[in-house]
């Protein structure tokens, strides 16, 4: 077989995979939401640590955890053939200003006296792109902003030298500000900066690049990833004592669940893997997934926007009225539910307005860059 | 530090190739000493503001906030046309090792520091732990370096520059103009994704603007003039907005004035490194100099800034707060900074011989081969020198 039709094969594979790593995306969107709600709403702080609710909270919790991950691999794994479109890229930060504008109009009308004018919050409302008051959604533009380059960059790359890019990075920015607790050499910043979002792109490309390296069926994958949520529970238990009784500190432990600490990328290796190794293609919503996927980034803005949290999580869909009952936890999923359908419905709608204003449907051009 | 062999070579003027650079490594490593020298104990905040003291120290924190990135333009200047070596990375991990737990332990048993846990195991694994923050960014740059080349070998010129101009926008312009929000974690320049974004300027550079191996050097001048303003523009900004700023935000934004991130000190670090680039050096005197002080300027900073010794030297042994407001004072910091310049070299010609001594042992020559076999490494070694040549 030629290199060119072996190419041709390898980008066939990749393509056929497009609908798992869409449904990847869509889910990672819902989960995150879920941490978002158990942290905002209150929950983990409302329980008592070792009781039986305590665990099965915090295993929800950190199960959820790896969705920022897989939905960045997941994204990332769309991104590298979709190419680049300023449009889309407009439409991004549009659509974080429009929201970022309107929640802060809504929030200031409730509650006026919980706002005083002051430059940061001037930035945080009107530029919220580049002053990150939104946190994953910059980040999730940046990374769209970027993505020609480092997949062109990637494109020139052998197998090796990607695989060899893989390692460094995940050494550098995971392993090692994971195992030695009080470093981050590299300023991976806990996961929360792009060159921790460059890393997963990678890592998806290589993914993409070679789908034969998940060994693993999408069960053993998903009991992986629920294995990797239970050690990140049983090691929240214990270390946050041990670290403090040799360090004399407790914010080491929290290096074990950020999003760049190596369990949490395990765990999110597994649940992407887990969704690769799916058949969607038989399933009647798969058709969906592909314009499902544009909106979750509007999911994200307005179901974690940092004006109306307060509201939403404390009044409206408020789960830490029930942190002591078992209903917590499907409650939590409900409210969850409901919460990604209000947004979903909403950016739709914020979508579909734009589209008929811009007269396009705004689609990604493979040449627009 | 950087791989400039290549530029060790004899131009058609006579020069060595790279003397002109490691000039500007001597001169920046003089600047970070002096920055350090009242920087470390808080100096500047005791000092009338706009008081003559006030403005020369100033003006020498803006001219050494350009130190770092010149020598990560100097590094990446020549790295993005050289090969990856395992063993020059264990050399450079070795150099820091040497400093972090010798000095450590030194300060330790003579009770300058009180004996922690925490610190000792950062002593003992600086580049990991960021102990000595500039060593752990430049070796994770120098690893990633023959990735980053073969990704400038994919772009074009226009491609190249405008993901510049976006690393820009995200990177240096978008703090400055928020007053300090980081949205993407360049973490004031601290980290490996800044050091990225200078290695991208040089190789654009080298490849599109500047190649002194190449060509005759000349127009320094103007680049020393746009330096010299963005420095006075800098300092009067720093004299004269921060204190209107501050009442309006509660605090002075340090990305805006100081900040090696900041637009003004990126484009100020960009005009002096441009104006080294385009002199030359005929002087045989200077070039001897400059060429016995470049392998141990690295050496200054890892002596001078470790965390456990910088304190005792511009507290306890220069009293540097005691001058804040000596009319001499800008000759104090600057005879400080020559002791402690003097005193760096002479250490680091020890080390020197003593890491000579422990690169020659069968454990350092076995373990740089061991590295360089395995699949991960030798693949990076591989990569061809010219990769960034599209």
């Amino acid at each position: 077989m030629s290199d060119a039709e072996k190419d041709l094969q390898e980008a066939c594979r990749g393509e056929s995979l497009d609908a798992n790593a869409s449904l990847a995306a869509v889910v990672s969107m819902f989960a995150y939401l879920v941490t978002v709600l158990l942290s905002r709403g209150g929950v983990l702080d409302a329980l008592a640590p070792g009781t039986a609710l305590w665990w099965a909270v915090r295993f929800m919790n950190y199960l959820c955890y790896a969705s920022v991950n897989c939905f960045v691999m997941s994204v990332s794994w769309l991104l590298i053939t979709k190419g680049f479109s300023w449009l889309r890229a407009a439409d991004m930060l549009l659509s974080l200003l429009l929201w970022s504008v309107v929640f802060f109009a809504a929030a200031f009308r409730m509650d006026p006296a919980a706002y005083h004018f002051s430059p940061s919050l001037f930035f945080r409302v009107f530029m919220p792109f580049v002053s990150g008051s939104f946190g994953l959604p910059s980040l999730l533009i940046a990374l769209y902003i970027v993505s020609p380059f480092i997949a062109g960059s990637l494109s020139r790359m052998t197998v090796g030298q990607h695989a060899s890019l893989c390692f460094m990075m995940v050494l550098m920015l995971s392993f090692i500000p994971g195992v030695l607790v009080f470093s981050d050499a590299c300023y991976a910043l806990h996961g929360r900066s792009l060159i921790w979002f460059v890393t997963l792109f990678i890592l998806s490309a290589y993914i993409r690049r070679d789908p034969g390296i998940i060994k693993l069926s999408a069960s053993s994958s998903f009991c992986f990833w629920l294995a990797c949520a239970a050690v990140t529970t049983a090691a929240m238990y214990v270390l946050p004592g041990a670290l403090y009784s040799v360090f004399g500190k407790n914010s080491y432990a929290s290096s074990i669940y950020e999003y760049n600490s190596i369990l949490t990328l395990c765990s999110s290796f597994f649940m992407f893997a887990g969704f690769m190794r799916l058949k969607p293609v038989k399933w009647s919503l798969c058709g969906l997934l592909p314009d499902l996927v544009p909106l979750m980034l509007g999911v994200c803005i307005i179901a974690a926007c940092p004006w109306t949290d307060k509201f939403i999580y404390g009044r409206l869909a408020s789960p830490r009225r029930f942190a002591g009952t078992a209903a917590v936890i499907p409650l939590s999923l409900m409210y969850t539910l409901a919460i990604f359908a209000v947004a979903l419905s909403a950016e739709f709608i914020r979508k579909t307005l734009f589209s008929m204003l811009l007269g396009s449907r705004n689609e990604v051009s493979e040449d627009g860059r | 530090m950087a791989d400039n062999e290549e530029g060790r070579m004899l131009t058609k003027s006579a020069q060595p190739r790279g003397i002109n650079v490691d000039m500007l490594r001597v001169v920046c490593m003089f600047f970070i000493v002096v920055l350090h020298s009242y920087g470390v104990v808080g100096l500047l905040s005791s000092i009338k503001p706009l008081s003559a003291n006030w403005w020369v120290c100033s003006t020498f924190r803006a001219i050494a906030s350009n130190a770092s990135n010149c020598y990560v333009l100097i590094s990446a200047y020549f790295l993005c046309m050289s090969r990856f070596s395992a063993r020059k990375v264990l050399s450079l991990m070795l150099q820091v090792f040497i400093y972090s737990s010798v000095l450590y332990l030194l300060a330790v048993s003579t009770g300058i520091r009180i004996f922690n846990t925490e610190e000792m195991l950062k002593a003992f694994f600086p580049v990991s732990t960021a102990y000595i923050w500039f060593a752990s960014c430049y070796a994770a740059m120098y690893i990633l370096s023959p990735f980053i080349n073969i990704s400038i070998g994919s772009m074009s010129r226009e491609k190249l520059r405008n993901l510049i101009v976006i690393l820009f926008v995200f990177l240096s312009l978008a703090p400055a103009v928020t007053l300090g929000h980081d949205a993407f974690g360049v973490a004031r320049g601290f980290s490996l994704i800044w050091f990225v974004f200078l290695y991208y300027t040089a190789a654009y550079i080298r490849l599109y603007v500047y190649d002194m191996t190449k060509e005759s050097g000349g127009g320094a001048l103007k680049y020393l003039c746009v330096f010299v303003l963005l420095i006075l523009f800098a300092v009067l900004c720093r004299g004269f907005a921060a204190p209107p700023l501050y009442r309006i935000y509660g605090r002075t934004p340090f990305v805006l004035f100081y900040g090696r991130t900041a637009p003004v000190f990126l484009f100020a670090s960009l005009s002096i490194f441009m104006f080294f680039l385009r002199i030359r050096v005929t002087n045989g005197l200077v070039s001897k100099v400059v060429s016995a002080l470049t392998p141990l300027v690295f050496g200054i900073y890892l002596f001078h800034n470790h965390p456990a010794v910088r304190g005792f030297i511009w507290n306890n042994i220069f009293h540097m707060k005691e001058y804040a407001n000596a009319p001499y004072l800008p000759f104090y910091i600057l005879f400080a900074a020559v002791c402690v310049y003097s005193a760096g070299l002479l250490i680091d010609s020890l080390r020197m011989r003593l890491q000579g001594m422990l690169e020659n042992t069968a454990v350092f020559k076995k373990a740089c081969a061991a590295l360089s076999s395995a699949k991960l490494i030798s693949v990076m070694e591989s990569v061809d020198k010219k990769a960034a040549v599209r």
